[in-house]
């Protein structure tokens, strides 16, 4: 970084190496456009070169870049009109308490071995993006749940309260889109 | 041990973290039928998640954000003509300011006694050093950072 701020701007590059994974994990499941994407992704990395020397070293330089990445997306969906996260889940609540009402044990575990893998991607895609990035950040990028609130500038306890809302949204769509698929 | 079903939300702070788990909520799971059912599905489902392929961007990142970067500038920056006359202003006034009081400043230090001088020395040295240890943890946390350790 200090190479960076002493003019060396190809030093830039291997902080960019080093970050692209987060960055790519948040800008691909918060934007679905693809080239909006590529405009992003070098928006996230711009708004970086510009801001680095106001890095504070209060957290991870990744989290930090991470947290600029999910603020371009936030703003490019609000610019969009695209809902982050519904206002209310109690629909999308009242719908999965059905389902699990009426499912038993035994078709609700032939989902779970047939063919999961499949259908998750498709499912996890339907979800919100806010969710959709909290998931990965947590279970594929293995971040903590301090980090992942450092990056999304909400509450610790807010964090945790909607990845297991997000899971277990996740868990009933997959039960829902087996019973469809049955009928 | 519980009779009643289990929350989701206990169900999979069960599969995140067993070892930290009440005692009533993993032995309600090893009897419930419904429970150990939905437990073992969020154990798939957490494992299929942590299986799927990362996602990577299509094109070169570093090549088309430093493309943009190290851009040509076509314009005079005034910005740092402005900086650099600022600097020579203050440093002709120091130089200016010193001319004058020179005479005065010397005659501080020569006038005081010996003893008092070494006090002051000591003291300074003590600050000085506890400000340089300071300041050498504060950059071995900045690499550490920067490290990404």
């Amino acid at each position: 970084m200090k190479q960076v701020l002493d003019g060396d701007t190809s030093a830039f590059g291997t902080i960019i190496k080093k970050t692209e994974g987060l960055v790519a994990q948040i800008v691909f499941k918060m934007i679905n456009n693809s080239e909006d994407r590529k405009d992003i992704a070098q928006d996230i990395y711009l708004k970086t070169f510009k801001k680095l020397s106001s890095f504070k070293f209060q957290s991870k330089l990744s989290t930090w870049i991470g947290q600029i990445a999910y603020n371009t997306c936030l703003n490019y969906l609000e610019k969009k009109k695209l809902i982050i996260l519904p206002k209310t889940e109690s629909e999308g609540e009242a719908l999965s308490s059905e389902t699990t009402n009426t499912s038993n044990n035994e078709t609700e575990n032939l989902i779970f071995q047939k063919d999961l893998s499949e259908i998750l991607i498709s499912e996890i895609d339907i979800l919100p993006p806010l969710y959709k990035t909290l998931i990965t950040l947590y279970h594929n990028e293995e971040l903590s749940y301090e980090e992942i609130a450092q990056i999304t500038e909400l509450p610790e306890g807010t964090v945790k309260s909607y990845l297991f809302r997000a899971r277990k949204s996740l868990r009933e769509s997959l039960l829902r889109k087996y019973k469809k698929e049955e009928l | 041990m519980t009779t009643k079903h289990i929350s989701d939300t206990d169900i999979q702070q069960y599969i995140l973290d067993k070892e930290n788990c009440e005692i009533n909520i993993i032995d309600h799971i090893k009897i419930c039928k419904d429970c150990k059912t939905k437990a073992e599905q969020y154990q798939q489902l957490f494992t299929k998640i942590n299986e799927q392929t990362k996602p990577a961007f299509a094109f070169n990142l570093p090549e088309l954000v430093l493309f943009q970067i190290t851009k040509p500038k076509t314009k005079f920056s005034s910005s740092i003509f402005f900086i650099y006359l600022l600097a020579f202003a203050g440093v002709s006034l120091i130089v200016i300011l010193f001319y004058f009081v020179l005479e005065y400043l010397l005659k501080m230090f020569t006038d005081v006694s010996p003893l008092f001088m070494y006090l002051i020395i000591i003291i300074s040295t003590i600050i000085l050093a506890f400000q340089g240890i300071d300041v050498y943890r504060q950059y071995r946390k900045k690499m550490n950072i920067l490290n990404f350790k």
